[in-house]
């Protein structure tokens, strides 16, 4: 079972090493044998902690490459449900994304198992 | 809500089947009554996040003819994830195996229900699986 708190806390922890790439930060969001869904249906997640951390700092973010805005919409039992809007700013067309993360997470505030919905709006509405 | 009983979680979840159960009589038989047994007189009906909704009963009902399906064009399979408050999360996977939206497609619906059962908003986030129609 997790709850509202916990899910927020795991959010604003998750933006926090979004802009940091700590590896520490990132370490302390998953559980060890964690799951990363970067799609719905996914044939390739990064599976265990050293795979996720690896794929984050391949495909990282820098500080100041976007704007990000997120909030929980759900909690039920174990199941986190966080909605989110990111903007690509400094790409070219600025991109923004809708995400719904789904987030599975342990009683010890960790995800045992994250997955990414995005769906980038028209590029002539993100201007 | 008023009254003594206990305050549940969420939605309750028989209300959660009698919507999609009706979403899906509704998406089959594309009838007027059918599509607006589901939502409110001023829903929000959003077919992907960050695009334009359709507002109010004229609108969707407007919105759903232009967009619909034939009968039996489809299969579809759906989970709730969340019940929360007036919120529920559905998981769904729909299919088609033929036709112009030939595919399969990972929807996650929310739908944010009115006391009476009936859907206040609704948005469709579908993304279209890169490899064709899949197994459910």
């Amino acid at each position: 079972m997790t709850d509202r708190a916990t899910a927020q806390d795991w959010l604003r922890r998750y933006e926090v090493a979004w802009e940091s790439n700590d590896e520490a930060d990132i370490r302390a969001l998953f559980t060890d044998d964690a799951v990363y869904n970067y799609h719905p249906y996914e044939p390739e997640p990064a599976v265990g902690i050293e795979a996720i951390v690896a794929s984050w700092l391949e495909n990282r973010d820098e500080p100041g490459d976007f704007e990000f805005e997120g909030r929980v919409l759900a909690v039920d039992g174990e199941v986190a449900i966080a909605q989110c809007v990111t903007t690509y700013g400094t790409a070219n067309p600025p991109t923004t994304y809708d995400n719904l993360w789904v987030i599975r997470l342990t009683d010890d505030g960790r995800a045992r198992e994250f997955t990414e919905w995005y769906i980038a709006r028209p590029t002539d509405d993100a201007a | 809500m008023s009254g003594g009983e206990a305050q549940q979680s969420g939605t309750d979840a028989g209300t959660v089947q009698a919507w999609m159960d009706g979403y899906r009589r509704a998406w089959e038989t594309n009838d007027v009554d059918d599509i607006l047994a589901l939502f409110t007189e001023e829903a929000v009906y959003r077919g992907r996040p960050g695009m334009p909704a359709w507002r109010g009963h004229d609108q969707i009902v407007a919105g759903w003819l232009d967009n619909a399906d034939e009968p039996g064009s489809t299969t579809f399979a759906w989970e709730v994830l969340a019940r929360d408050g007036d919120l529920a999360v559905v998981r769904c996977v729909t299919t088609y195996p033929d036709g112009p939206k030939v595919g399969t497609y990972d929807n996650m619906w929310v739908i944010e229900f009115a006391p009476d059962g009936r859907a206040a908003e609704f948005t469709d986030w579908w993304i279209a699986r890169a490899n064709g129609p899949q197994p459910l």
